[in-house]
């Protein structure tokens, strides 16, 4: 007997087999030029966390600011990168929800890659290209919160606003040492609410006044309703959103809100209690983004998905 | 820290690029596929890489040019388990929020597809020690032999093997319980 015949090709049945097989990408998207910039060894590359490490270090000591100016063009295309990510470009609704909240703060345009590839924008490549340039479907999509099965594994509510741990050290680390550039907040105002809310022993009071419009307090107020739902605090998240639906009643986000409300429900009070809020949302709202995973979540009386 | 790191590693770089190109160019994708199936969610694997091969900038001068493969796959073991406790405490709330609604209807060959078997695999390795998993993941998935196996670790041959052994038990176990699993969601009214 062989004793380096693989699983995959004895003793596996069909299912084991399919998962074995399933690993044959694994690490496919995993992007050699980008850790070749994080290195420095791209030829020419002056954008890699390396380089601006390198040049942090130098300016530091007084020399000169070399890749200064790659170090503020990387950190303005990281405010933008970040502020997409923490509102919320994880779902497609949430993608449409932050290309309106980018042009209201006048934002730069979503990250374009610099000549030399930099890690420092590398973490939204994917999304880039699906943020309308126009806001006028705000109205239309709703961020997904009812995640289905295959969103447990990477669920879209955990992007539009990952806890603080999540969210900090990165920022720090992309950050750190370019000390030529001014600090993050000083370029990337709009990361401010967001910092404000993330903490959870941040009292909400100061997170709304600070929001300099309404669509910021808007989404301000999911963000906190998210945040707590994600770490359980169904009584919390319930109270943010009828709070929200409460102030902007047709508010562009109120689909989204209606449905962290149903979620929060079902955590706190269960199944029965949520399942009419959940019809009812259905009954108006039957070709909503959120509809699929109400149905799943709540299958009708007969028992299979109304699907 | 992490800026003293980075300007560590600059002057560390501009020292030796050949070699640490090299080093890159050379165990790039075996250690992308190793820190995913050690555990790193598709999302954090450029990160972990970038990690592993900034850590050997690092210490690029005490790696032997044979053994440099092993000290990656080392480096890697270290920063998969780094990245996965981070992503767990990051997602404990968000996932326990989620469990919390109704689960999949689907049945288990509908399962077996892509992505959602991808993830079905990673519940899988979960469930194993990381010894066990890390000489599982090299021998069925990256389908290295046993013998390359205990160089690149180091173990004893006899150690892999039981490894293996107790991998396999595993892999078939867990197998079961989900196909189990989700027939009874299947059926589920």
């Amino acid at each position: 007997m062989n004793k380096d015949r693989r699983l995959v090709d004895h003793g596996a049945d069909p299912f084991e087999a399919a998962l074995l097989r399933s690993a044959r990408r694994d690490g496919a998207s995993a992007k050699h030029q980008r850790t070749l910039a994080a290195l420095g060894l791209l030829a020419g590359g002056t954008t890699g966390a390396l380089k601006a490490g390198a040049a942090t270090s130098a300016s530091q000591a007084g020399a000169a600011a070399a890749g200064k100016g790659a170090s503020l063009s990387a950190l303005k295309t990281l405010s933008a990168a970040k502020l997409l990510t923490w509102l919320g470009l994880g779902a497609a609704g949430g993608a449409v929800t932050l290309a309106v909240v980018q042009s209201r703060l006048q934002l730069p345009a979503p990250p374009r890659l610099d000549p030399a590839p930099s890690v420092i924008v590398a973490p939204l490549p994917h999304l880039r290209s699906r943020v309308p340039p126009s806001n006028e479907l705000v109205a239309r999509p709703e961020p997904s919160v009812l995640a289905g099965p295959s969103t447990l594994v990477e669920p879209p509510v955990s992007r539009v606003l990952p806890p603080p741990d999540r969210v900090r050290p990165r920022v720090a680390r992309r950050t750190e040492g370019l000390s030529a550039a001014p600090a993050p907040e000083q370029v990337a105002p709009a990361a401010a609410p967001r910092e404000q809310v993330a903490p959870a022993a941040a009292p909400r009071e100061q997170v709304a006044p600070a929001a300099p419009d309404a669509l910021l307090e808007e989404v301000s107020l999911l963000d906190r309703a998210r945040l707590r739902l994600s770490r359980r605090d169904a009584a919390g998240a319930q109270q943010d959103a009828d709070a929200y639906l409460a102030r902007f009643p047709d508010g562009r986000l109120a689909s989204e809100a209606t449905v962290i409300r149903i979620r929060a429900v079902f955590l706190s009070q269960g199944r029965s209690a949520a399942a009419p809020l959940a019809e009812a949302f259905l009954r108006q709202h039957p070709d909503s983004p959120h509809a699929s995973s109400l149905r799943q979540a709540f299958p009708t009386p007969s028992g299979a998905p109304d699907r | 820290m992490e800026g003293l790191l980075k300007a560590e590693l600059a002057a560390i770089a501009s020292a030796s690029p050949p070699s640490l190109r090299h080093l890159v160019d050379a165990h790039f994708d075996f250690i992308a596929r190793s820190v995913r199936r050690l555990g790193v969610a598709e999302t954090d694997v450029d990160d972990a890489v970038q990690k592993v091969f900034l850590i050997a900038a690092r210490k690029l001068d005490a790696i032997a040019a044979e053994h440099a493969k092993s000290f990656l796959f080392a480096t890697a073991l270290r920063v998969a388990s780094e990245t996965r406790r981070a992503r767990k405490r990051r997602e404990a709330g968000e996932m326990a929020a989620a469990e919390a609604f109704a689960p999949s209807s689907e049945t288990p060959e509908d399962l077996a597809t892509a992505h959602q078997a991808r993830a079905l695999l990673d519940e899988i390795l979960d469930a194993m020690p990381m010894e066990v998993r890390t000489v599982f993941t090299l021998f069925e998935l990256e389908e290295m032999t046993m013998a390359a196996i205990a160089d690149l670790i180091p173990l004893p041959r006899g150690t892999v093997a039981s490894r293996l052994r107790r991998g396999r038990e595993i892999f078939h176990a867990e197998a079961k319980r989900l196909r189990a699993q989700h027939a009874q969601v299947g059926i589920e009214p």
